[in-house]
């Protein structure tokens, strides 16, 4: 096709772990994204938790509400700051699963999920997160930042919810003004294949930059992301669930 | 073993399916992340006979079971506290599942419960340390008790201790009773309700215990660290 409507070339993918098919939990991860305007996108990742026995429901439900409420409120308000807009955008999302816990009545734990919320341009990236996943910025000059990283948990399959009390205390959100290249969003299940956790948890560049140059190719399509998280080299290092989303700009 | 043709096989599919990308993605080289498990195990007198003959059975059920997990046997990491003849000793120091031999256990003695408890505590804190140390990735550590008596040394430390570290999510500890065992103790011992074994099905209660620990790694555990229901050992 002649004409792009948009900037952004984005490529999602969740796909269930091995240890979720022995135990036919289902994937419990989802991500979500729109474009608020051509050159800005809205994305999110969620992971669910597995312990939580709505899990899938609640990572759904706060990956898609919170991207259209942010692509909402971009839309209809002409001025907003971005990171006010994100901090809204978290507490809303709450609100929402708090509301389904309501209605359904079963306690709001029912739907523990992770959120990564992101709003990217050319120009910069705005990032919010609760939980461990992981938003990377893939800048101009070459080099990979990770953004709106949380404390890590002392344990490495413990972390806050969304939906746990203390989320507001442990909600990072954070500003990257910088040119932009690509951006990747990830859950918690590839963070050892992805991230260098003896370094602090620095974005490993030989996973990221393949991908990303595979993500900017005319005819990649999101298949071909969910064959490489479902293939065997994957399998053997995780047994979670996993995510991936990638973003480049034209 | 078929990981050769499906390799191949994988290659084949990757070049038709034009995911050369797949080729080209490095992982980073992180050390596997760690499951660390005390078994603290009564082997006093009262077990002699067909308990402790049930139990070998089962740690060798335990053996055989998480052996079959390719990534629990990398990630968890068992050792053994026995409390009997001679006070608490530790039969294995921590070894990954895929290394672990399951020993075979005598019974004899009294039941020094609190010595044992405050043994297993201190192995965890020191593991924990080493894997800091070395930046390995870990799990929140178990303590898992099996006694069918009651603590003949002092006991009231051991209890305090971990109840400060259930307090500060720094081990998950569960205790189990077999027939004779004082659950009004234990319950004074265990932050979490302890279970009870029905008869001695001790391979029942190990092939759970190692698709629990197979678990640890697939799932998150909520903020509270919870076993699955026991099923098929537990008597109500």
């Amino acid at each position: 096709m002649g004409v792009s409507l948009s900037d952004w070339k984005v490529l999602g993918a969740s796909v269930e772990g091995s240890g979720h098919r022995r135990d036919s939990t289902g994937c419990q991860d989802s991500h979500a994204w729109t474009l608020a305007a051509p050159d800005t996108l809205v994305a999110a990742v969620a992971d669910g938790a597995g312990s939580a026995r709505r899990a899938a429901e609640g990572s759904t439900l706060a990956a898609t509400f919170s991207v259209e409420y942010v692509a909402w409120r971009l839309c209809e308000h002409e001025r907003v700051d971005p990171l006010e807009l994100l901090s809204d955008a978290m507490g809303a999302t709450r609100s929402q699963l708090a509301r389904l816990a309501r209605r359904d009545r079963h306690p709001i734990g029912d739907l523990a999920t992770t959120l990564a919320l992101v709003i990217a341009s050319p120009d910069g990236v705005w990032a919010a997160q609760v939980g461990d996943g992981s938003v990377v910025v893939h800048q101009l000059d070459g080099s990979l930042l990770a953004v709106a990283d949380g404390e890590r948990e002392e344990y490495l399959n413990e972390t806050t919810f969304l939906t746990s009390k203390s989320w507001r205390s442990a909600c990072v959100i954070e500003e990257v003004p910088t040119r932009v290249e690509s951006i990747a969003l990830l859950t918690d299940g590839l963070g050892l294949l992805a991230l260098d956790l003896t370094d602090g948890g620095r974005p490993h560049v030989p996973f990221f930059k393949p991908l990303l140059g595979f993500a900017r190719a005319e005819d990649a399509c999101p298949t071909e992301l969910e064959r490489f998280l479902e293939s065997d080299r994957v399998a053997t290092r995780t047994d979670d669930d996993v995510t991936l989303l990638l973003a480049t700009l034209s | 073993m078929v990981a050769i043709p499906r390799q191949d096989a994988l290659d084949e599919y990757r070049r038709e399916e034009g995911m050369s990308f797949a080729d080209e993605v490095e992982f980073a080289s992180n050390p596997e992340p760690r499951c660390a498990c005390v078994l603290l195990l009564d082997t006093s007198a009262s077990m002699g006979g067909r308990p402790i003959t049930a139990l070998n059975e089962g740690l060798r059920a335990f053996q055989a079971d998480i052996g079959t997990d390719t990534l629990a046997s990398r990630r968890v990491e068992v050792a053994i506290v026995t409390f009997g003849q001679g006070g608490a000793q530790t039969v294995q120091g921590f070894l990954t599942a895929g290394e672990f031999v399951s020993p075979t256990l005598a019974a004899g003695g009294s039941t020094p419960m609190g010595e044992a408890i405050t043994r297993a505590l201190d192995m965890v804190e020191n593991r924990k340390r080493d894997y800091r140390a070395n930046g390995v990735a870990y799990y929140r550590p178990w303590i898992f008790l099996i006694t069918d008596g009651e603590p003949t040394d002092a006991w009231d430390d051991a209890a305090t201790r971990i109840a400060e570290a259930e307090e500060s999510n720094g081990v998950a500890f569960f205790a189990v009773g077999v027939e004779g065992a004082n659950m009004d103790i234990l319950r004074q011992i265990s932050v979490r309700e302890p279970m009870k074994l029905d008869g001695l099905k001790f391979t029942e209660l190990f092939v759970w215990l190692s698709q629990s620990q197979r678990r640890v790694s697939a799932s998150r555990v909520g903020e509270q660290a919870a076993l699955p229901p026991p099923s098929g050992w537990a008597s109500v």
